[in-house]
């Protein structure tokens, strides 16, 4: 494919599937701006191996996004090492607080990739355990274990946020 | 046994992305990067000698003059480094970049399960020199075992906590303390090299003198990475060859930017462990906790 001719149908794939390609993404790598990085980064894969893609490259996308994000896609590390914060969670405000769907989310990007990547493709994209193995090339007794470890994270995460903004709470009151 | 979390899973998933659109440009920009590695990769062969003469200067740089001192095995540092760790778990540590004043902190340094925590985080000095905020987080280590969250690499590590954040806001002359939850990542640094080096993630350099004070350089072993930058691409750490307590880090990123940062490992006495605290001056107003944090003033640093 000619580069001008590579640039018009990137530019089409994007348009049409783009966002949602972002939303997966985005749940994949913690943040709509992660994943914007995440999804470049298999667009460019798709670029490089297109003409050699048989059938929807919305597939090789999707599961180029897949195994990034569970190989750790980027090294998570502080760059500025000796910042303390990670990840700070905002301030808890009853005013304004935000629901327990919300609590999930934030403690959800904060899983290991490969748990998280299951948990997004299981409930996110509702693969079945058999999809979800397939799309992330490890045994459905993987997929199995890694949901149940993810969600019993996720159940401890948003019990501790819960008990958080409980004692934010009972600070005003 | 799950079904209601993995509905709230299902459902927090889909509000949080409702609304997320891709940049009209990233189209475009990620062709333009294509067309850009496409076009350097071409080059590369020709650009080997001018990367090996740089890669030349950053190491002598970095690295300080070899000296003759005695090799040792892997094992044997390995050993002896996470004993010295040991030593000074009680001790406050504190990062900083070579030449800096010592400040923030973090005592223990290598906080037990059930140990109270505090970590300064500032304060924090913006362009113009002067300091715009200051903080604090205190919280109790949890009981479980706190090396288990890190991973070999340190890039997942993290430790969910819940807690106590005092912050004060010198451009706006307030402050706040509000329980929350945080992540705290490679603070508790100890902790963290702990991880990396009992996984032998690392190759023994050799012998070299730093700072005037015999040292053991090594290479943190990082995982290849060609993705999207700025991603690690070399880690070295120096120990003392004496105490075997880590003295300084050097990190290199896939965009040429570098770090470079000193370990401090002192006891706690009293006179130190008050300078943990955040002063607040006078006249500060205390605000709620969705206010206290506010925005750093465009002087800013970071």
């Amino acid at each position: 494919m000619h580069y001008d001719e590579q640039r018009l149908a990137l530019e089409r794939f994007v348009a049409e599937r783009g966002n949602r390609l972002l939303r997966t993404a985005a749940l994949l790598a913690g943040s709509r701006a992660d994943g914007e990085d995440l999804l470049q980064s298999a667009l460019e894969r798709l670029l490089r191996h297109w003409r050699r893609i048989d059938g929807d490259p919305e597939n090789y996308v999707r599961r180029t996004l897949y195994n990034l994000a569970a190989d750790g896609w980027r090294r998570r590390r502080v760059w500025q090492r000796h910042a303390v914060l990670l990840e700070p969670a905002p301030p808890v405000d009853p005013a304004t607080a935000v629901d327990l769907r919300d609590a999930v989310v934030r403690v959800l990007v904060r899983l290991p990739p490969r748990q998280r990547a299951v948990l997004v493709l299981r409930y996110f994209e509702q693969l079945s355990e058999a999809e979800t193995a397939e799309a992330l090339g490890c045994s459905v007794g993987t997929v199995k274990s890694a949901t149940a470890r993810g969600l019993v994270r996720l159940r401890e995460m948003t019990a501790s946020a819960e008990r958080a903004e409980a004692a934010a709470a009972r600070e005003r009151s | 046994m799950s079904s209601d979390l993995e509905e709230l899973a299902r459902d927090g998933m889909r509000q949080f992305t409702a609304t997320m659109q891709v940049s009209p440009d990233l189209a475009a920009r990620t062709f333009d990067r294509h067309r850009r590695r496409h076009a350097v990769r071409g080059g590369l062969a020709l650009g080997a000698a001018g990367v090996v003469a740089a890669a030349a200067v950053i190491a002598a740089v970095a690295h300080g003059p070899a000296t003759k001192a005695t090799p040792i095995a892997a094992p044997v540092l390995e050993a002896r480094l996470l004993a010295a760790l040991d030593t000074v778990s009680g001790d406050i540590l504190y990062a900083h970049a070579p030449g800096a004043p010592l400040h923030g902190g973090q005592y223990p340094a290598y906080p037990q399960p059930g140990q109270e925590v505090h970590v300064r985080v500032g304060p924090d000095v913006g362009s113009d020199g002067k300091v715009y905020k200051d903080g604090e987080y205190s919280f109790t280590m949890p009981a479980a075992n706190p090396a288990a969250n890190y991973t070999a690499n340190l890039d997942q590590g993290g430790l969910q906590l819940s807690g106590t954040v005092m912050t004060v806001n010198h451009f706006r002359h307030v402050w706040s303390e509000c329980a929350s939850t945080f992540i705290l990542g490679f603070t508790l640094d100890a902790a963290g090299i702990r991880a990396e080096i009992a996984d032998g993630q690392f190759t023994v350099i050799g012998p070299t003198e730093l700072d005037g004070q015999q040292a053991i350089e090594l290479k943190i072993n990082v995982p290849p990475n060609n993705e999207a930058p700025p991603h690690i691409v070399a880690e070295l750490m120096w120990v003392n060859a004496t105490t075997y307590l880590p003295m300084r880090d050097y990190t290199r990123w896939s965009n040429g930017q570098q770090s470079v940062g000193d370990y401090v490992f002192l006891p706690p006495t009293p006179e130190r462990l008050a300078k943990l605290r955040p002063v607040i001056p006078a006249g500060y107003t205390r605000v709620g906790c969705a206010q206290g944090t506010g925005s750093e003033p465009q002087t800013g640093s970071g």
